[in-house]
């Protein structure tokens, strides 16, 4: 008895691994890995969920939690369907604050979460943000829930890549959505991306919407444009300087380079 | 040619190991004790490390001597600094091909010596452990007692399942 009291001590098991060491194990794994490992014992299931929901590849994922979600057909969007109980909202924010890191892609084949859950969604968080500690957003829209974006970036977003249909979205989506970040999310983002082409009638007007959330943008170190032809260089140029630690600036306009901007 | 400079290490269970001073500076808790309290014949303590996982953990030290030191605090949050699966070069991977017990004394030793290169090989090797394996294969793989109640472990999957297919 004493004999395997003694190599009972001396022998090292998982349970003496530091938490932070095991975050590091599961931070190496992938999300299946993650999901199993937040299954084996309490201790593992918080630190497997901080991992597993550190970067999420859609929305409907983290709006299941709530229940069971409903498709009433074509062209609707996915509702809860019946009361949401308070301990799902608990649970709800619980995920939501581990997210650092959102894909979202709504094209009409995907299911989109309706506004009205959204705004149910931002009523219960206490910042209005329902996902308060996301640094980074990849957003696809080919629709006009353009808007939606606004509800779950908080203002310590650092990058932001938006890539929008313009055969989709009314260019005064575009504007509402520049203005909009423009105060939610100042001087704290470094990348930004901006993927569309609208026709130059409508360009005017967007060039100063994004004249103004560029200004808003001090800290910016690498701006890209995407299929975005630049109408008015010299308005660009101008928001630009105001963010003085611009180290890449990136368009597809043939003949439009940094340097040109600088100049 | 004078001889490399030399310190000597003291395992928790007493015994005494005499290595050159580069080698023993793998361990960044080592080299912040040296500058600290300078050149000394008094051997460094280890209370936490016994003998046989000392002598272990010096030979990785050893063979690793002259690796450029790893880059000081990269930004974790950052997706490009951390490390996926889990490419462990030949010479670790014979290295750290030790009984279970053994690969956890050598994380915890490399945890607290702060040798971050060899942290990470053990962490590696236990995510290549529990890779494809489930929950239950894992408890038992590493005698871990469930206790969960059957309602929370359904609703932790049920909230989860999503990754499966990921």
């Amino acid at each position: 008895m004493s004999v395997r009291t003694s190599t009972a001590e001396k022998r090292a098991s998982i349970k003496e691994i530091p938490l932070e060491v095991m975050r590091m194990i599961f931070a190496m794994s992938d999300k299946r890995v993650c999901a199993a490992a937040a299954l084996v014992c309490r201790q593992w299931c918080s630190i497997a969920l901080d991992e597993l929901w550190r970067s999420l590849p859609s929305l409907p994922p983290l709006f299941k939690v709530l229940g069971p979600l409903v498709y009433a057909g074509y062209g609707q969007d996915l509702h809860p369907d019946l009361a949401i109980a308070t301990q799902s909202w608990d649970a709800f924010k619980s995920y939501a604050t581990r997210v650092r890191c959102l894909t979202y892609e709504d094209d009409d084949t995907d299911m989109a979460i309706s506004t009205e859950l959204i705004m149910r969604a931002l009523v219960v968080h206490p910042h209005r943000r329902i996902l308060p500690n996301l640094q980074a957003v990849v957003w696809r829209i080919y629709s006009t829930r353009l808007n939606h974006a606004l509800a779950f970036c908080p203002p310590s977003l650092e990058r932001m890549s938006l890539d929008i249909a313009e055969e989709y979205v009314p260019v005064d989506s575009v504007k509402r959505l520049l203005y909009g970040l423009s105060s939610s999310i100042a001087n704290q983002l470094k990348f930004f991306k901006f993927g569309t082409s609208f026709l130059p009638s409508d360009n005017a007007a967007l060039t100063t919407a994004l004249n103004t959330f560029l200004k808003n943008q001090n800290g910016l170190l690498e701006l890209k444009f995407t299929r975005y032809e630049i109408q008015d260089p010299a308005t660009i140029s101008e928001a630009c300087q105001a963010s003085p630690h611009l180290r890449t600036f990136c368009a597809e306009v043939l003949g439009f380079t940094k340097e040109m901007l600088r100049a | 040619m004078s001889a490399a400079p030399q310190v000597t290490l003291e395992s928790s269970d007493g015994e005494k190991f005499k290595v050159d001073k580069e080698v023993a500076e793998r361990s960044v808790l080592i080299k912040n004790m040296i500058e600290d309290v300078g050149e000394s014949d008094n051997p460094i303590p280890l209370p936490n490390v016994n003998a046989s996982v000392l002598k272990k953990v010096l030979e990785y030290c050893e063979h690793h001597r002259g690796d450029p030191l790893p880059a000081a605090d990269a930004d974790p949050s950052n997706d490009d600094n951390r490390k996926r699966a889990t490419e462990i070069s030949d010479w670790d991977q014979k290295f750290i091909q030790v009984d279970q017990e053994m690969l956890f004394e050598i994380i915890l030793a490399a945890n607290y010596m702060d040798i971050k290169p060899l942290l990470d090989v053990g962490c590696k090797t236990v995510a290549n452990m529990i890779k494809g394996k489930t929950p239950e294969e894992i408890r038992k793989l590493f005698n871990i007692v469930n206790d969960f109640t059957p309602e929370e472990e359904a609703q932790i999957k049920k909230e989860n399942e999503w990754a499966e297919d990921r």
